[in-house]
């Protein structure tokens, strides 16, 4: 009796998660159908297989230079997840683990900054790196991307969860802060950092306005510019547009797929 | 007087932990936030700005584009922002079981909309929601109704197709958030409920809701600082039309800077009362879900 | 203890630093040498149009190479009002295109920001209603480039179904452009797309007449603006018809017209690259004048869209790039001679208007010459003063179609957009 409820119960589910993953996998099949259609076709709303790959690949890569533009975002990418992460989490962490009021004041200082409109900072911060000397360099994309607000929030909601007696247990072993924080949250919190991971590469893989204005040089253009282009004409060419968005998404789904193991780990390093 | 030195010590180890990402966030947002405010402050077009004082904000009372925008702006979050979070949360607490088959499959297939470019789910949905497409021909095929709606070209509708497409695209994207929350929890004290007697629905709410509400939180104040700077998706799907009847706040300050003949001014002003209402609402949020330390 | 903490903060910082000790040199900017030919940047849009026309350009130029860096319009005009309005003079690029309807938008907002040009090229030498649009204050500033020839574009197999020949296309009233669409309709085609949330189509309306959204001196000119009603007019007619095909954006419209849904399309000159993705359909369009208005002074010539060449004031080398634009926009027949030929780009360059390229006729469009057609038409559109505020305008009219469409009396709706006008320019 109760399997029987528990198996209908399991079936429901089912038939719940495949629905909804069908609704969520149809746009990106189609996308991978449209890299092999013409532009006519995908205007038009063909949802098979096309013989125009071939073609839109080379159209793509010959419209622009994708390879150097996927490089640079990748480059990017990479630098800023990984300094994001280790400046963001070690401050979420110590906004819980040493409270006080003035880091409280801190904390919605750092959480404001991310509720005014992006439009309306652009000019100030085009002047302000300006006077750096620091437009046409990607350290102006890194240094306003790496410190993350929400990334320092997430970390903090999340160090929550991390037990007080572990932490008393390793100071009690004689681990200084700094090694309780790289030794024994940063494996304990596995999934956090791969959640958060996983939005940071998104952040930094899509950021768009920011590098357009303070990027001069095409040689310097990230991803996102450069398939923006391609459908830009008077006349776009979807098919070879395709083709550049799914080399643009291919990446995120890379880091998600590897990521993802962790959300099934979980705690498993846990010390206890 | 032990106690007090390690007070000082963890103290400054605190501040130090914290110190250079708030660093770069104060440098990178707040002197561009200060500017922004004297800006708003002064009136006139492009370069040619005089000090207007309060001017641009007195403007916005009579202007009925903010005002068009504002009220579209809050009707999506209003509607979007419940749905799409409940969604990612039920979502997440289904994929968080032991025992579910296919678990990587569905997390992934999920997971696949917020990555996907707005230029090309864009035609899609207008595809799917043309007056021939897809929806259209199923629901005359049910006799839901008797003639095709035209969705994008509809006021009322259009505002559907976006809060649709933004419920599609950013479930799967909070999930990862919730299901992450979820894996840092202790699996024994689940067992232990079980052993008690306890049904999903009493672990649901007295062992889950309790260790989520830190990101229930987080992914709120997310949500509405997304969605109050909506852009993207609406320019994509109807372009703010028909009429203004998708435009959004941001594409409104977008215009005034970028579309129309600048003005500056104005624009900052109007970003500056889109800041206050979120904070406003994240305040309200804080009082209702309640933050851990509380 | 101490020592530990800081030298973990100290490893951090310097991982920190040297990471980006990496990037940072990939950075610098190669200095030029004076003895190689001058590079200059220019930014716009459209690499198969826009892009080409520079490197033909930059082939009639020893003295210049060009880097030409594309970006979408609408980011590369956003780009260029945060470089202006910033103020920042390094790293300006030489050359910006702005589209004509924006042009005065910016010499308004920016004054001294670009070059003026009049020593540089012979305005005379161009289009009239260019000239107007691409200086201020009497100053010209843009170096003209291309034209939006207005022209209705119909399937020849069509119009022979319902027994409509070329000559009768030649000279149609609106009225009688739309009582085709019935016809078509009983054979199984749309007269054209109908988009209620695109009113481009008045543009081209309104100029045929002489008349635009606002007046000689930026007002709104909608409530007794005979012409703008008459649009309405025209759009009802569309909106209430079944021989539309309707559309929501750019991609409907594309598919429609290379679906075979439609018959005819009203564009500017540059929609001959759309059309002609239909490759089945070569031999099946032919273009004739567009619909007159029944509104005093009405032509069948028009234009849409367009855009000139501006020279940052400021820029390394705005001297160099304003004798380039002159030697060559500003002075080659040879150069229109070829982007005709290659990209069917009209220029609105006159000396060039009897170049060889124009006398060449289209096999897709039937073996009509379709440079020379479009370039005497060209001669013959109606100057208008579009001032700064197209965009506004078009805005402010487009928030109150909805209830236009919908009945509501149109002088009440227009008198509302009026007012949202004059709330969004102040």
């Amino acid at each position: 009796m109760m399997n029987k409820k528990h198996l209908i119960g399991e079936g429901f589910k089912h038939v719940f998660l495949m629905t909804l993953s069908l609704l969520c996998v149809f746009p990106f099949y189609w996308m991978i159908v449209g890299m092999t259609n013409s532009s006519a076709d995908i205007t038009m709303g063909k949802l098979t297989f096309g013989n125009k790959l071939a073609e839109n690949v080379t159209n793509a890569f010959n419209y622009s230079n994708l390879w150097r533009a996927f490089g640079n975002s990748l480059l990017l990418a990479v630098i800023v997840t990984g300094i994001g992460l280790l400046i963001c989490s070690i401050a979420g962490y110590a906004f819980v683990v040493f409270p006080s009021r003035g880091k409280e004041i801190l904390f919605l200082a750092l959480i404001a900054s991310m509720m005014v409109p992006f439009a309306a900072k652009i000019i100030p911060m085009f002047r302000m790196f300006s006077k750096m000397g620091l437009l046409n360099n990607y350290l102006a994309i890194i240094l306003p991307a790496i410190g993350s607000p929400f990334l320092i929030f997430f970390f903090k909601q999340n160090a929550y969860s991390f037990p007080k007696d572990t932490l008393e247990a390793a100071r009690m072993d004689g681990l200084n802060e700094y090694q309780i924080f790289f030794k024994i949250f940063m494996p304990m919190m596995k999934s956090t950092y791969a959640a958060a991971g996983i939005f940071m590469f998104m952040a930094s893989w899509n950021n768009y306005m920011w590098p357009l204005i303070a990027l001069q040089s095409d040689t310097k253009f990230t991803l996102p510019l450069v398939v923006a282009n391609l459908a830009s004409g008077f006349t776009p060419d979807y098919g070879m547009t395709m083709v550049g968005i799914v080399l643009s998404t291919l990446p995120t789904i890379i880091v998600f797929f590897t990521l993802q193991k962790s959300f099934v780990e979980g705690m498993t390093g846990s010390v206890k | 007087m032990k106690g007090s030195t390690l007070e000082k010590k963890n103290s400054r180890i605190g501040w130090t932990m914290v110190i250079i990402a708030s660093v770069l966030i104060l440098a990178f947002s707040y002197i561009p936030m200060v500017q922004a405010f004297l800006l708003s402050l002064k009136t006139g077009k492009g370069n040619n700005l005089t000090f207007g004082g309060v001017a641009n904000y007195v403007r916005m009372l009579n202007d009925t584009g903010f005002k068009t925008t504002i009220g579209n702006t809050l009707f999506y979050a209003v509607i979007q922002i419940p749905i799409m979070l409940l969604l990612a949360l039920l979502v997440a607490v289904l994929l968080n079981s032991e025992t579910l088959k296919l678990k990587g499959f569905y997390r992934t297939c999920i997971f696949l909309p917020c990555v996907t470019s707005p230029i090309s789910y864009a035609i899609l949905f207008k595809n799917i929601f043309a007056t021939d497409g897809v929806v259209n021909h199923v629901l005359l095929s049910i006799g839901l109704i008797n003639s095709p709606i035209a969705f994008i070209l509809d006021p009322v509708w259009a505002k559907f197709v976006i809060i649709i497409a933004l419920i599609w695209r950013y479930s799967g994207y909070y999930m990862i958030f919730f299901l992450s929350a979820l894996q840092n929890t202790d699996k024994s004290v689940y067992e232990a409920a079980k052993i008690d007697g306890a049904n999903f629905r009493q672990s649901f709410f007295k062992i889950t809701m309790p260790i989520l509400k830190p990101i229930i939180f987080l992914t709120s104040i997310m949500a509405v600082t997304n969605t109050l700077q909506l852009f993207d998706e609406v320019v994509n799907l109807t372009g703010g039309g028909p009429g203004n009847a998708t435009r959004t706040i941001s594409e409104y300050i977008y215009d005034l800077s970028f579309n129309y003949v600048p003005n500056y001014g104005y624009a900052a002003a109007v970003s500056y009362v889109v800041l206050v209402i979120i904070v406003l609402i994240t305040i309200v949020q804080k009082k209702v879900t309640g933050d851990h330390d509380e | 203890m101490r020592k530990k903490v800081s030298r973990v903060a100290i490893s951090m910082c310097a991982a920190a630093s040297m990471v980006l000790s990496v990037v940072a040199p990939a950075m610098t900017v190669v200095a030029e040498t004076t003895d190689e030919p001058v590079e200059l940047t220019v930014w716009s849009w459209d690499k198969t149009m826009n892009g080409t026309t520079f490197e033909v350009a930059d082939s009639l130029d020893d003295d210049v190479t060009v880097n030409f860096v594309e970006m979408s319009k609408a980011d590369c005009l956003q780009k260029i009002h945060t470089v202006l309005a910033s103020g920042v003079t390094d790293d300006l690029p030489d050359i910006v295109s702005i589209s004509d309807l924006n042009a005065q938008g910016y010499l308004m907002s920016y004054p001294d920001a670009f070059l003026p040009m009049d020593d540089y090229i012979n305005y005379d030498d161009f289009a009239s209603y260019k000239k107007d649009m691409v200086s201020y204050d009497g100053v010209g500033y843009g170096v003209p480039y291309d034209t939006g020839v207005a022209a209705l574009f119909y399937r020849t197999d069509y119009m022979e179904e319902i027994g409509v020949t070329d000559e009768d296309m030649q000279d149609l009233t609106w009225d009688e452009y739309l009582a085709l669409g019935e016809k078509l309709k009983e054979k199984g085609h749309m007269l054209q797309t109908y988009n209620p949330n695109d009113i481009a189509e008045f543009q081209i309306m309104l100029q045929s007449t002489g008349k635009w959204f606002t007046d000689n001196d930026g007002n709104a000119d909608f409530v007794n603006n005979d012409a703008l009603k008459e649009c309405y007019d025209v759009f009802k007619k569309l909106n209430e018809s079944d021989f539309c095909q309707v559309v929501s954006d750019w991609t409907g419209f594309a598919g429609a017209i290379n679906n075979g849904d439609v018959a005819c399309v009203m564009r500017g000159s540059w929609i001959t690259s759309t059309i002609m993705a239909g490759e089945d359909q070569s031999g099946k369009w032919k273009m004739a004048p567009i619909p007159k208005m029944s509104t005093e002074g009405a032509t069948h010539y028009s234009n849409q869209g367009g855009s000139s060449w501006f020279v940052l004031k400021n820029s390394k080398n705005a001297e160099a790039a304003a004798k380039f634009l002159g030697k060559t926009f500003g002075g080659s027949v040879e150069m229109y001679d070829s982007l005709m030929k290659s990209n069917n780009i009209i220029g609105t360059y006159l000396p060039a208007s009897d170049c060889e390229a124009v006398e060449a006729a289209s096999d897709f469009f039937s073996g009509q010459q379709i440079n020379k057609t479009l370039v005497e038409w060209e001669a013959l559109i109606p100057s208008v003063n579009t001032g700064a505020f197209s965009a506004e305008a078009q805005s402010a009219l487009l928030a109150v179609t909805p209830n236009i469409l919908n009945g509501s009396d149109l002088d009440t709706e227009l008198a509302a957009a009026e007012e949202q006008f004059n709330q969004t320019i102040q």
